[in-house]
């Protein structure tokens, strides 16, 4: 939950250099940042893949130890050295939403029960929860809640801690995305939507025109036989999806969809989008945003997750 | 616009190490102090068994103890203010000692003046005296001599005569004094 006092501890631009890791179902994604001259600059990112399947079930006991040995190659590389560690959680395996309430509940503790009791789908114990208020829309307060399942960030962090590591955000890689496109939204104007493709699951975020969050869906995602992206699977449903949003309120619009995807998915996926939205379509580069290659030989395709976290 | 800062994790960022120091700072501080308030527990203990005497020998302190026998009877206390009021009597008076006003009158005195009768009350401070001379300007110096003498509060001509012994031309003064403070 974000108080006040602890909004003065937030890693600030100065604060590099800062290690992203962006957890997926069967891959994880490791991108360090160096602030130089104003500018990001990637040192190096890594793609580590798992073999054992993450956040679609419970999590076992040894799964701390598991994720702990397959982050020791990542974290060596950063050994005996002070930086920030930022992790992005995958989008499918939350839940976001964003209330529109006549009155928000007062105190954090009375908003950290709202959103468990909004947040939570069935009797999973250790929710865990966490919002912020977006100010106010047609007279009632937005307010962005997201919630995880805390056992899963138990794992993380005991696979950290085994590490001598603390994580200072732990925090859904769709609102990394937000900000690290946050200017080019912006520079577009109206609302928008972000439609990002990882390599096992989609990512939406619609916005307003005051660029709030008001819409978030993500779905996991697995290729059929002789498939290489969820293109038109992934199209179909983004549209149906943002008509839903634009047609339940007065005012609502999306004027630009953004897409973001790794480089080798983009032009099928670009071609798919631009039908649906009528030509409004921007594909997004991370190097666009601002991000640049400090060394060529240790930068592989940037994973934008990673890269967002990061920042 | 707003950028979202929804978190799961407790933030923090470069300022950490500073906050670490300032914590090891905080904990040197506490320890020193600790290690102060034992030395003054260890100290403070060793002057214990020291107060406990002292303390023990303020609780001995003897209690007013009546007189033995009877108390001194009125008569007795009676007679004894008596004797006090004439031992008091005897050097209670404002006056000089005689050899003091005899040196300070020999000081007075002009050569051709001699002193004929001397007589001191020592209890109001006064003496007569009868100086005599050949000549009248001796005895008025010695009159002006005794009035600038701060030691004499007052001096007064009582009378003036002829000497009695027959001595041709001699005259006599008789003087009343009022002596200041010795």
């Amino acid at each position: 939950m974000l108080l006040s006092w602890i909004d003065s501890f937030w890693p600030r631009p100065g604060d590099r250099p800062c290690l992203g890791l962006a957890l997926g179902r069967r891959r994880l994604e490791a991108a360090r940042v160096r602030w130089e001259g104003g500018a990001a600059q990637v040192e190096w990112n890594e793609t580590v893949p798992l073999d054992r399947e993450l956040f679609t079930a419970p999590p076992s006991l040894d799964l701390a130890n598991y994720l702990a040995g397959r982050l020791a190659p990542v974290l060596a590389k950063e050994r005996d050295r002070y930086l920030i560690l930022q992790v992005a959680l995958p989008d499918p395996a939350m839940r976001a939403e964003v209330f529109e309430l006549a009155e928000a509940p007062q105190g954090a503790k009375a908003l950290r029960e709202f959103l468990a009791w909004r947040l939570k789908s069935g009797p999973e114990p250790g929710l865990e929860v966490t919002g912020q208020f977006m100010g106010k829309a047609q007279g009632k307060e937005l307010l962005l809640g997201t919630a995880f399942d805390g056992r899963w960030i138990a794992v993380i962090r005991e696979a950290l801690r085994v590490h001598g590591l603390q994580a200072s955000l732990i925090d859904g890689a769709f609102s990394r995305r937000f900000n690290f496109f946050h200017d080019t939204f912006a520079a577009r104007g109206g609302g928008g939507a972000l439609v990002a493709l990882e390599r096992d699951y989609w990512s939406l975020v619609v916005w307003d025109e005051a660029l709030r969050p008001r819409l978030v869906r993500a779905k996991w995602w697995a290729p059929g036989p002789g498939e290489a992206s969820p293109a038109e699977a992934a199209a179909l449903e983004v549209e149906r999806t943002i008509r839903s949003y634009v047609y339940s309120g007065k005012g609502r619009g999306v004027n630009t969809l953004f897409l973001n995807a790794p480089g080798d998915w983009m032009p099928a996926l670009s071609e798919a989008f631009r039908r649906r939205a009528a030509g409004a379509c921007v594909a997004l580069d991370p190097g666009g945003a601002g991000a640049t290659a400090s060394r060529a030989r240790d930068i592989r395709p940037f994973p934008t997750a990673a890269l967002a976290v990061a920042w | 616009m707003v950028r979202i800062r929804t978190n799961f994790s407790t933030p923090f960022d470069s300022r950490l190490p500073w906050m670490a120091g300032s914590c090891w700072a905080l904990a040197f501080a506490a320890l020193g102090l600790g290690l102060l308030l034992v030395f003054n527990m260890i100290r403070l203990g060793k002057e214990v068994p020291d107060l406990q005497k002292a303390w023990a020998l303020a609780q001995q302190t003897p209690e007013a103890r009546p007189l033995e026998g009877s108390l001194v009877s009125t008569q007795e206390r009676e007679a004894l203010r008596r004797r006090l009021k004439k031992i008091n009597g005897l050097d209670a008076g404002k006056g000089w000692a005689v050899p003091a006003l005899l040196s300070r009158l020999e000081r007075a005195m002009p050569p051709g003046v001699r002193l004929v009768s001397l007589q001191q009350d020592t209890i109001l401070g006064q003496a007569q005296l009868v100086v005599e001379s050949a000549h009248l300007e001796d005895l008025t110096r010695l009159l002006a001599s005794l009035e600038k003498d701060q030691a004499f509060q007052e001096v007064e001509l009582v009378k003036q005569a002829q000497a009695k012994d027959g001595e041709q031309g001699r005259i006599q003064f008789f003087l009343n004094l009022q002596e200041g403070t010795p």
